[in-house]
């Protein structure tokens, strides 16, 4: 069965966390003698457990002598099938047990001999010293093999100085040196630690103890095959490491790749610019566009190209948007380009109100049914409801405005400005708090206005201010005097409706793209199972 | 001023005393003063409707005489009074009057504690309280009492305080399903800050309180027991502002101290519905009040075999218990026994884990029971998440809405939940296959196993298919923009 993940390798190494998987699965391997050849000419397990058998039985005194299970009662306690070379043996046959000891807070100073917390094996950089002189057993010296067991725990090999190691770790002291890989050890308890995390349900390791370690069934090969074993795992990890690497490498290549042609497109010069940047990007369309965030990038140029009149034909039949704005009484000048356009700027196209916050001394303000939009609400492009409601006697009792259906609301003060621009229309009547400004257009340009604002989204972050304490506000100035360009009426709609089709094809292919992620990952999955279970 | 802003003021007031450390105090501090104040109101009430009304207090220890005059003592004189006169003599009630009222005010005071130091800023608390609560205007004791579980919310929030307090949708939903009828004695036997028992007075007043005698059989029918005593304070002031005139069925006990065989059938109720505290320990010497079999010094263990002991025939129960219970072996296997064949274990609803936030996330669930047939099977209900929402918190807390399907899923005991049918979230096991478990009831949801498969082959099939289809769909929006873009300028 490792045929079929051999067969699918580039499958499983593609997929969500498939190189983590990958590891699993040499580990796994490793463990159960699927890794390396045997070697009929390695020295029989049974001569090496008779000698380290031996080695323990002098060093008996060190310990407490215990009755422990013969490796041959554990016959019952066989997790899975070893190669007939091998022999399941107790962890306790192989190495001591020796527990840390338990510092008083008193004792851990500034300097002296470091002392080895479960912390420091895994987050902490902070370290404390002794400077009591111990037992040899109580230090750990380079190469040692250490096991941590509290709420984060796992096998390690000591690479660091000569230090004491605390309670919470323990140090597995082979009875005989030369007759055990420490190295081939600490994989298998590596193995055994993702099994027990991976079985979760609530069993942590405070129901690991001493004697349930010493009782863990281990699969020893004979030494030269651990250290074959050892080999073989390092250069496999090795291999996944650079293909990590690659991934992480070709990814940011990808999204780079991706941004650099949609720029190319959004920022052509003239039409035969244009027309040899689409070329380009519809040529390579199916190796660029396969990730969920390539498709977000691609939304976002269509809205550009959307507003900069690229995406449908301009009609000499419209009528030119100068006319509609006099009408409505909306100051404008005439495109330089685009035939029929207008230009404006944002604050002349309609009226401009901000919000406020009602007393909240006032619990009567608080309960009513008309929705007061604030920043948290904002991340919908079409407003109809909110998570705080306020009533009619706070429209009236503040000053608070009410704000008609088809106004756009912006946020112009938070965090959120530091990277976005939260805009949307209204689907009926709101107030908003101070955070936030709204603009009361023409109805009929309403859907387009809001459409140029999302498409004007890196445009105004730029216009963004810091202040000394990282507050992110849009002054008024800035976002009134903002430059706005508008096609005929006709070509408004026209242009909402092809963005609408644009968008709805993305957001299915972006769906799909999700689905295809998880199924990947099942798959993935499903071969490394496989792979081991055979 | 509003309640909540005079809470405000009064918290500001008591941050600048050195004797009240943290949350926990301040609100313990509160609430006995809060109780006097809400105890006096009541009075005058009963005196308006009964002239011949004599107060269990001794006049210079009523509220109005000593805390309602905003010139009244202040500085040493006032803290002098409060921890020499005031509470010696509170706490010794009994001396000067036996009845109900005079017991409940005893007990408040028996765990109340004054922490503030300075008589000034305790003058200055007390004139908060009495220009901010008016407790006999109906509005304002409606306001007071949601202001009252915003406070015992808080309390949850402070630090390991939480244990007192189960969200109310848990309540609401626990004790509507319960169903307790207008004459049927309710009992929360670790009531806390009495949440469970607020839920059945509201559901009793809402469904079957018709008649002012309706209303006396309601104030009879309710039953607590409080080990601790902040929160045994809590849940008497609790009772009264939920209209319990004098709330002496809540006892300030241990329930397990006492010997279970000593519960008497004319203990037994018709009802409960609790939280047990979970991962405590009982003192040593508590569990020989238990019957070898079920001997552990497991709070929430004990309680179980103590409930299910205190339920008449017939009754029944519900009772938050976590995932530990569900699956621990040993004694727990026992009493999971005892429970599945004495009672008809007929619901467990698991919740996701973060109910308790942010003082715990640990999972829990829901177990219905019923005593005196035995269960043949038990169905189980996945509480899920409402869409989009990963977890609960303080911004976006669990709400009693979401258990809408399960109440629509429910069906109804006397007929055996006939209509209940499995799907993606309820699932159904027979007690044949929990005893082959040895009695573990962390039964997973089968459902969500049955929809992935495990056959590469099969998956290699979809994969490929689903890739053909994305295909596809990138050629549509290729052409869709060339359409577009590709016009002749």
């Amino acid at each position: 069965m490792t045929a079929l993940v051999t067969k699918h390798l580039p499958l499983v190494a593609g997929a969500p966390d498939g190189i983590k998987k990958l590891r699993t699965l040499i580990l796994e391997l490793a463990v159960r003698g699927k890794l390396v050849p045997h070697d009929p000419s390695d020295e029989p397990i049974a001569v090496l457990l008779a000698r380290t058998a031996a080695a323990k039985a002098a060093l008996q005194p060190r310990g407490r002598a215990k009755a422990k299970k013969s490796p041959n009662e554990l016959a019952g306690s066989h997790p899975y099938v070893i190669p007939s070379s091998w022999k399941w043996c107790c962890l306790a046959d192989l190495v001591e047990v020796l527990n840390g000891r338990a510092y008083k807070k008193e004792e851990l100073l500034e300097q002296g001999t470091p002392v080895l917390r479960v912390g420091n094996l895994f987050t902490s950089n902070h370290w404390y010293y002794s400077n009591l002189t111990l037992d040899e057993d109580r230090y750990c010296v380079p190469g040692d093999l250490l096991y941590a067991w509290s709420a984060s725990f796992g096998p390690f090999i000591w690479t660091g100085e000569r230090s004491i190691y605390h309670y919470h770790i323990w140090k597995l002291a082979p009875h005989s040196d030369a007759d055990l890989s420490r190295r081939y050890l600490h994989d298998y308890l590596q193995a055994q630690t993702a099994a027990i995390k991976a079985s979760g349900h609530g069993v942590s390791m405070t129901h690991m103890t001493k004697e349930k370690m010493e009782q863990l069934p281990v699969p020893l090969p004979p030494l030269a095959e651990q250290h074959r074993i050892v080999a073989k795992v390092d250069e496999l990890m090795a291999l996944c490491d650079r293909l990590e690497a690659d991934q992480a490498d070709a990814e940011a290549a990808h999204t780079q790749l991706v941004q650099a042609l949609l720029d190319s497109l959004t920022q052509a010069t003239d039409a035969a610019d244009f027309r040899a940047s689409w070329q380009r990007l519809s040529e390579h369309f199916h190796t660029l566009f396969t990730t969920e965030a390539s498709i977000d990038a691609l939304k976002q140029a269509v809205l550009q190209l959307a507003v900069m009149g690229t995406l449908v034909p301009q009609l000499a039949a419209d009528l030119p948007a100068q006319d509609f704005l006099k009408c409505n009484k909306v100051a404008a000048d005439e495109h330089p380009n685009l035939v029929g356009w207008a230009t404006a700027q944002l604050g002349a196209l309609g009226s401009v109100l901000g919000g406020a916050t009602p007393s909240k001394a006032n619990a009567s303000y608080w309960i009513g049914d008309i929705p007061w939009v604030s920043p948290k609400d904002m991340k919908r492009p079409v407003i109809d409801d909110a998570e705080d409601h306020v009533s009619h006697a706070a429209l009236e009792g503040s000053s608070l405005k009410a704000i008609p259906p088809r106004s756009i609301l912006m946020v112009v003060r938070g965090m959120i400005l530091a990277h976005s621009f939260p805009v949307a229309v209204t689907a009926r009547m709101v107030t908003i708090n101070q955070d936030m400004k709204a603009l009361v257009p023409p109805p009929e340009i309403a859907d387009y206005l809001l459409m140029f604002l999302q498409a004007s989204k890196p445009a105004m972050v730029a216009l963004v201010d810091r202040s000394s304490h990282g507050t992110c506000k849009l002054i008024s100035e800035k976002l009134w005097s903002f430059k706005v360009s508008l096609p005929p009426l006709a070509e408004q709609h026209r242009i909402v409706a092809k963005v609408d089709e644009l968008m709805a094809l993305c957001d299915r292919l972006k769906a799909h793209l999700a689905e295809a992620r998880q199924q990947h990952a099942q798959l993935a999955t499903v071969l490394v199972e496989q792979a081991i279970a055979a | 001023m509003s309640i909540s802003s005079s809470i405000k003021s009064i918290q500001d007031i008591m941050r600048k005393d050195v004797g009240v450390d943290g949350d926990a105090q301040r609100i313990g501090q509160l609430v006995w003063m809060l109780f006097l104040k809400i105890f006096d109101d009541r009075e005058m009430e009963w005196e308006l409707l009964d002239d011949n009304y004599t107060s269990p207090l001794p006049e210079q220890y009523r509220w109005r005489n000593w805390a309602a005059n905003p010139e009244g003592m202040t500085g040493d004189e006032l803290k002098s009074f409060i921890d020499n006169e005031l509470f010696p003599g509170l706490q010794s009630l009994e001396k000067h009057s036996t009845t109900p009222a005079a017991y409940v005010v005893r007990g408040v005071f028996e765990d109340a504690y004054n922490y503030m130091k300075s008589g000034q800023l305790i003058r200055q608390v007390i004139n908060k309280i009495q220009e901010g609560v008016d407790f006999n205007k109906a509005q304002e004791r409606h306001a007071f009492g949601d202001m009252y579980e915003q406070l015992l919310r808080d309390l949850q929030n402070a630090g390991n305080a939480g244990e007192f307090y189960t969200p109310r949708p848990v309540t609401e939903f626990m004790v509507r399903m319960v169903d307790p009828k207008l004459d049927e004695k309710v009992m929360d036997p670790a009531c806390g800050t009495g949440g469970f028992l607020t839920c059945t007075i509201e559901h009793k007043r809402e469904r079957y309180v018709q008649t002012p005698d309706d209303e006396r059989t309601l104030q009879a029918s309710i039953f607590g027991v409080e080990k601790k005593p902040l929160p045994h304070l809590l849940a008497t002031t609790n009772m009264i502002l939920h209209g319990i005139e004098v709330p002496n069925q809540i006892k300030h006990d241990n329930t397990l101290s006492r010997p279970l065989i000593s519960w008497g059938p004319k203990d037994r109720v018709d009802c409960i519905v609790a939280n047990p505290p979970f991962g405590g320990m009982e003192e040593d010497g508590i569990e020989t009040n238990f019957p070898a079999a079920f001997r552990t010094r497991e709070t929430a263990d004990l309680f179980l075999v103590l409930i299910m002991h205190l339920l008449k025939d017939g009754g029944r129960a519900a009772v938050v218990l976590p995932d530990g219970f569900l699956f621990g072996e040993g004694i727990k296997s026992r009493i999971k026994e005892k429970l599945l064949t004495e009672c008809d274990l007929h619901t467990v609803v698991r919740l996701p884990n973060g109910v308790f936030n942010p003082y715990t996330g640990i999972k829990t669930n829901l177990l219905f029971f019923t005593k005196g047939r035995s269960t043949r099977e038990v169905w189980f209900y996945e509480h899920q998440y409402p869409a989009g929402v990963k977890t609960y918190s303080k911004t976006r807390p669990m709400r009693v809405e979401e258990f809408k399907v399960e109440e629509a899923w429910w069906g109804c005991e006397a007929d055996g939940f006939a209509s209940r049918e499995a799907n993606e979230f309820a699932w159904k096991v027979s007690l044949d296959e929990i005893k082959a478990r040895n009695w573990n009831l962390d039964c997973k949801n089968p459902h969500v196993g049955e929809q992935v498969s495990h056959d590469p082959a099969e998956l290699l099939a979809a994969y490929a298919k689903k890739q053909d289809s994305i295909a596809q769909l990138r050629e549509q929006l290729k052409a869709a923009l060339a359409e577009a873009l590709e016009r002749d300028a």
